[in-house]
Formats: structure tokens, C-alpha cells, sequence
């Protein structure tokens, strides 16, 4: 069964399934390390404004929000990503 | 003749299989056959009225590595293998109705259905993930890789 195709309306035969979903702390740091290679590859602003500096700001306690969740998670021994159940039930 | 011994622990589960040099009259030690010392069966049975009855489960998988995308899926198959070491007519052998499956915490009961209960994986989160059956006597194991798609 395919969740992609299920959601796009094409009926498939159910099954018990786990999906382990994609992890946000993942998605998220991934986005930061994007932004921050973007702005390695940019040549340096002629004007430092304040939006530029608040952006910055933001991804940098982004990025230490992420990092201290990754923490914690180890610490407690929690997995990173919980899967989902979908059931044959009600078939 | 050589003394074969199945050792229990206090549940009456058998937790080791021993050949000893001498015979030993035990609460935790019983006398075994050479062809159940020889059986791969009898540890993690357990010992009830004067027979090691238990089952054990066998995990099967159509792929062990899938795509981190959220559509490519591992399916997995288990079934219950008697492994009570008594002849039928002396004892009953027990039926398992379903199988109990946990992955990173999660738990799930599936029903048996013709002897199998079959449950299918997918992953949008790369890493290795490992699926067990616990409700059994002997329980098994696989692991999955979910492999990253970039």
C-alpha cells in the first residue's frame, strides 16, 4: 500500500501498517543548514539592517532549540520519531 | 548414560541447557533427552505440568532495505512455531490467536489469519529500525533499513 497513492485518492487493498514519519528536528536543521549555505554563497550585504540581523538571530536560537530537543531525546533514551499505526480495522 | 538438564528460572522458563557430570536431583534442574539437549526448540520454552511447552515466532521480510520516502514498504510476515516438546495426545498445544509486533516503542496486536500475521513497514525518517514480536515464548527480530533518498 502506498500512503502517497492512497492519499491522492487511489483505493488499494488496506493492511496493518506502520509509517514512521519524517522527523521534524531533521526537516528543520536541514532547512537551517540550507539557509546558512545560501548565505555562505552570497556575497556580503552592503547594508547589515535590522531584519537581516533579526533573521540570523532567529536561526541561530533555531538551531540551539534543535540541538537541545536531540539532546534531550538521547538523554532519555526517547526515539526520535514515533511511528503510526494504521489498521486493518474497520475494513 | 550422559545427564542432560534443562535449568528454569523461578517463572518455570527454561534459561539454560546443560550437560553435567554427574547426576543432580533439582527443583530448577529437570532430566532431558539427548534429542531435546540436540533441539534448538527447547531453551525459552517453558515447563508446565511435566512437559516444555511454548511458541516460538518466525519473522520473514520481502526486502530488509526500503526508501526513506514514505511509499516504498518492507512487508513482513510472522508465523507461530510449536515448540512444545511432547507428543499431542499428552498435551494440548496451546493456540495463539494473534501476534503482538513493537517497533521503536510502539505496540500493535495483528490476529492470525491462516497461520500468518502479516504487517508492512514505510519510512520518510532514514536510520535502522528494528521490528520484534514480544508476546511469544521466543520471540524474533528483524531489522530494517530505511535508506535516505537524497
Amino acid at each position: 500500500m502506498s500512503l502517497k497513492k492512497e492519499a491522492a485518492g487511489k483505493p488499494e487493498p488496506k493492511r496493518n501498517h506502520f509509517h514512521i514519519p519524517a522527523n521534524p528536528d531533521r526537516l528543520k536543521a536541514k532547512e537551517l543548514q540550507e539557509r546558512h549555505t545560501k548565505r555562505l554563497n552570497n556575497s556580503k550585504p552592503v547594508e547589515m539592517t535590522n531584519e537581516i540581523i533579526y533573521e540570523l538571530l532567529m536561526d541561530v536560537l533555531a538551531k540551539q532549540e534543535v540541538l537541545e530537543r536531540k539532546l534531550d531525546n538521547m538523554m532519555s533514551g526517547k526515539p526520535a520519531v514515533t511511528p503510526q499505526w494504521i489498521s486493518r480495522d474497520g475494513l | 548414560m550422559p545427564n542432560y538438564y534443562a535449568q528454569l528460572n523461578k517463572a518455570g522458563k527454561v534459561i539454560g541447557i546443560s550437560q553435567l557430570a554427574g547426576e543432580v536431583v533439582s527443583e530448577g534442574l529437570i532430566p532431558i533427552s539427548v534429542e531435546q539437549y540436540e533441539s534448538e526448540n527447547l531453551l525459552m520454552s517453558r515447563y508446565e505440568n511435566g512437559a516444555f511447552i511454548g511458541q516460538k515466532a518466525v519473522l520473514e521480510a520481502d526486502k530488509s532495505v526500503i526508501i526513506a520516502d514514505g511509499s516504498d514498504m518492507v512487508i513482513l510476515r510472522a508465523s507461530v512455531i510449536d515448540i512444545s516438546s511432547v507428543s499431542q495426545d499428552t498435551a494440548k498445544a496451546e493456540v495463539i490467536q494473534d501476534i503482538t509486533f513493537e517497533l521503536n516503542g510502539v505496540q500493535q496486536t495483528v490476529p492470525l489469519i491462516n497461520g500468518y500475521a502479516e504487517i508492512s513497514i514505510s519510512s520518510e525518517e532514514p536510520g535502522e529500525y528494528v521490528i520484534r514480536t514480544v508476546n511469544l515464548d521466543y520471540n524474533a527480530e528483524l531489522l530494517v533499513v530505511a535508506a535516505d533518498v537524497s
